[in-house]
């Protein structure tokens, strides 16, 4: 199954690399990402597409568990694009 | 104040009373401001030692457990009691050196990406960038490692952040968010499904003693008198020898534990996550069994299975609101019937040392000033299985890792946490060798913590399942070769005494209790007996195994 999540994180040291590494390690594959940091580079805006035969709901709480993510939502068709908060809009990566 | 005096005020703030640790280049200013510390370093001779003991003071004190290593080799040799304290959710913080800021990513000297090799491993990690940001990431990491489902935390410290002046003051920890109460409509269809049940059991994990749930959790058993299982980390959740205790769970559980989990039509997992180790196959666990699970973790609400009810919040609360009585007499009377038929039977053949039979006489001399910290394999489910504990935090327990080192440093850091409590380290001839040089520690600080190291001269788990599982195809598990245990601890200046038949078991634990100081006791036993019962690996816990004792 694949699915959208959308993620609002503290773009601290390593923030985006823990999203990623849950993402690996509860057994889902990324398929696209988009992600975008606010002007002043504090906050990270994260648009994910993965796909895996688990439940994305246990993801979604894994995710939800760590430090630097503000929030997390799941989405099965494609989410209303970032920025989801006013002032996203630099592009710091994108894949896929 | 530099960064490094920051650092040790800041931890006195958080009244730390112990750091684990071990010196090094790139933490020297830290070691420097040491010296002027209100609080203890203890100076370990292998820094897994740290944090293992770091690990071992937090489980035993509830408190916050504190190691610290220099960069590169010491903070990856941090890397296992770190990973030790994740899997068994122990709140330990563990502060290591980095090069200095311009010289990361350069692969300088003793440069590792600790941030990147334990973040699997932490709940969080810092790598602050500016002296300033110590200021309140010393006290979120103490937050952090206590807040919800505790964990470890690391700090990866800069060099010359440690050596960079910081006038700012102190400060305080933000508030721990109080944890919420189940929801009340959830709270409801769980005493709904408690009425219905006709066979309830409940499932104890350890998040019933990190909880500080004791108490409420015995009100629950007590008023509703369901019988109850444990994991291996919910041992002591309730006393060892209370009746409605069937005892542990799972691939070494006792059998009336784990068919009368197989028969029952509802479980209540309070603070548990399930593991394999105590599920067996999963498909085939519980098969008849609804589920209410409360924990405070939700990302183990539904991870293996889904509950029918599900209570996300504090344990406290929730097994109060389910506090009421329950009638389901012949159901408690089969599982109670079932305890008693599959009781333990201590007579075993030879003249040898039974471990199971010492260790039950180890058991009765306990009290609830006695903690026991476990290697890892047969001795640890021996333990496991036959010493009662009164309280959670008496057993020490390496569960989710399986940490074969865990006991000796693990008993330093409670006996300094709780220096009125007798600590006792059981360990194999294989795990004692993984951490024999902490016994240095003992003599250093006069720790007197008494070890029972049974030698079957083999790596005993590993060789049952060998002889079990692999046709008796014995592959690298034998060690005859082991060094004179007690002239090893005679040179770290540790007495000790060697006995090898059962006549002598009385006299090597009054020996060992006698002991002024730390003290070994090196028990001989025979390295046929395995440990029983036994549920094979990816089988259903209906099919325990049951074999003869040597
Ligand atoms: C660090 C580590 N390495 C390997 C293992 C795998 N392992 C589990 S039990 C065991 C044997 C332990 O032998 P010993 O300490 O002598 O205890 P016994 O089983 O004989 O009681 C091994 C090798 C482990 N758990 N931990």
């Amino acid at each position: 199954m694949r699915f959208f999540l959308q993620l609002s994180l503290r773009n601290m040291e390593g923030g985006l690399e823990r999203v990623l590494g849950v993402v690996r390690f509860r057994g889902f594959r990324v398929v696209e990402m988009s992600a975008y940091s606010n002007p002043n580079g504090e906050d990270l805006a994260v648009t994910l597409k993965v796909e895996s035969q688990r439940d994305g709901e246990n993801l979604k709480k894994q995710l939800d568990k760590l430090f630097d993510v503000r929030q997390v939502e799941m989405f099965t068709t494609t989410p209303v694009p970032t920025p989801v908060h006013s002032g996203y809009g630099m592009p710091v990566a994108a894949v896929g | 104040m530099n960064g490094a005096q920051f650092v040790v005020k800041a931890l006195e703030r958080e009244n730390v009373e112990f750091v684990f640790g071990y010196p090094g280049g790139a933490i020297m200013p830290v070691y420097d401001a040491l010296v002027e510390a209100k609080f203890k370093h203890v100076l370990v001779r292998h820094e897994q030692g740290a944090a293992l003991a770091a690990d071992g003071y937090a489980r035993a004190t509830g408190k916050v457990g504190v190691c610290m290593a220099t960069s590169g080799p010491g903070a990856t040799n941090l890397v296992t009691g770190i990973a030790n304290a994740f899997m068994d959710s122990v709140p330990i913080v563990a502060i290591t050196g980095q090069v200095p800021t311009f010289y990361m990513g350069t692969d300088a000297f003793q440069e590792t990406d600790m941030l990147g090799v334990t973040m699997p491993i932490v709940k969080h990690s810092f790598l602050p960038k500016t002296a300033e940001e110590l200021v309140w990431m010393i006290p979120e990491a103490f937050r952090l490692a206590q807040s919800g489902r505790p964990g470890p935390v690391l700090i990866d410290l800069p060099k010359d952040l440690q050596m960079a002046q910081i006038d700012a003051p102190l400060v305080e920890a933000r508030e721990q968010p109080s944890v919420p109460a189940p929801d009340a409509s959830a709270l409801q269809a769980a005493l709904e499904l408690l009425e219905e049940s006709e066979r309830p059991l409940i499932y104890a994990g350890g998040g019933i003693g990190m909880a500080e749930a004791v108490e409420p959790f015995r009100r629950f058993v007590e008023t509703t008198r369901i019988p109850v299982v444990t994991t291996l980390k919910g041992i002591g959740a309730l006393p060892g020898d209370h009746e409605l205790n069937l005892g542990m769970l799972g691939m070494h559980g006792l059998k009336a534990a784990n068919m009368s989990v197989q028969e029952a039509d509802l479980l209540i997992v309070v603070g548990a996550r399930l593991d394999d180790r105590a599920t067996g196959k999963l498909d085939s666990f519980a098969p008849h069994a609804k589920l209410i699970h409360l924990d405070i973790d939700p990302a183990e609400l539904g991870k293996l299975r889904r509950p029918a009810v599900s209570l996300r919040g504090d344990l406290a609360a929730g097994l109060a609101s389910l506090t009421v009585p329950v009638a389901i007499r012949s159901w408690r009377k089969t599982c109670l019937d079932r305890k008693a038929a599959h009781a333990w039977d201590y007579n075993a053949p030879g003249e040898g040392i039974y471990a199971p039979r010492m260790l039950r006489r180890l058991s009765d001399t306990c009290s609830d000033k006695t903690i026991v910290s476990c290697d890892v394999g047969q001795h640890q489910m021996w333990v496991a299985q036959h010493i009662e504990f009164l309280n959670p935090y008496q057993h020490l327990t390496s569960g989710g890792l399986g940490t074969m080192g865990y006991g000796l440093p693990g008993a330093i850091g409670a006996w300094l946490g709780r220096p009125d409590h007798e600590v006792i380290v059981v360990s194999g001839d294989g795990s004692i060798m993984m951490n024999i040089q902490e016994l240095a520690t003992l003599n250093r600080y006069g720790i007197p913590v008494k070890i029972i190291l049974f030698d079957n001269s083999h790596l005993g788990l590993v060789r049952q399942w060998q002889e079990l599982f692999f046709e008796e195809r014995f592959s690298e598990v034998e060690l005859a070769d082991n060094p004179e245990f007690v002239q090893v601890a005679a040179s770290f200046g540790v007495r000790g005494m060697k006995i090898e038949h059962r006549d002598q078991e009385q006299e090597g634990l009054e020996a060992l209790y006698n002991a002024k100081g730390p003290f070994l006791l090196h028990v001989v036993i025979d390295p046929n007996t395995n440990v029983w019962p036994l549920v094979p690996p990816g089988k259903s816990n209906a099919e325990m195994m049951e074999g003869a004792k040597s």
